[in-house]
């Protein structure tokens, strides 16, 4: 959570999938970029799908909200759905980045492609005004 | 009754009490309500975005301020 108060932070949230494997870690990556450059806020994916009821109104107030999967197994997508919220943005990392999902750590690399993709597409957004 | 604003004093965090203090006075309940700054407490409750309000424990509106409308709704639930 950011240090100051957050009443500015809920208008994009971004929901990684935080999966195991190294595409769920490259979502969770992402996530965190973004926080560090001030494009978008990381928020709780899993307790959306634990439907804590904090964690899950929170999501409702967000003006966008980015989910980010690391494949097609679309855990965080299915989280959302649990409460009945729907993603504005929407990413697949293993489809998106041409990524193999295997149990090992996330490369750099990838992580910086798929940092610039969801960022161009949170602009893209942001630009149309919504 | 206990209502709860979380928030460290901003702008939207104190529009929040203005407004649970208002819809409290409208409806006519009897409540306590208690501004919860503290950062650290705020977290721990599992609120992750400010202001948030939560009524008799549970947690009711997070990253919004309700208008006082919306409140009285609230309290009469």
């Amino acid at each position: 959570m950011v240090s100051k108060c957050g009443c500015e932070s809920s208008d994009i949230l971004v929901l990684p999938c935080s999966g195991a494997a190294n595409c769920g870690q490259i979502a969770n990556e992402i996530a965190l970029r973004l926080r560090d450059s001030g494009a978008a806020t990381p928020y709780c994916t899993v307790g959306i799908g634990g439907h804590v009821k904090g964690i899950v109104e929170g999501a409702r107030s967000a003006k966008v909200l980015v989910a980010i999967d690391g494949c097609a197994v679309a855990c965080a997508k299915k989280c959302l759905e649990g409460e009945n919220l729907k993603p504005t943005i929407y990413f697949v990392v293993a489809d998106g980045l041409g990524i193999k999902k295997d149990k090992v750590r996330p490369k750099e690399e990838d992580i910086g492609r798929g940092y610039d993709e969801i960022l161009s597409k949170i602009r893209a957004l942001c630009s149309k005004g919504k | 009754m206990k209502i709860e604003v979380f928030g460290t004093g901003c702008a939207k965090c104190k529009r929040l009490e203005e407004n649970v203090r208002k819809a409290v006075k409208e409806a006519g309940v009897t409540a306590d309500v208690v501004k919860v700054q503290d950062m650290d407490k705020i977290i721990d409750r599992g609120i992750m975005l400010t202001p948030a309000l939560a009524i008799d424990g549970e947690e009711v509106a997070v990253g919004r301020v309700p208008s006082v409308d919306e409140i009285k709704r609230m309290l009469k639930k």
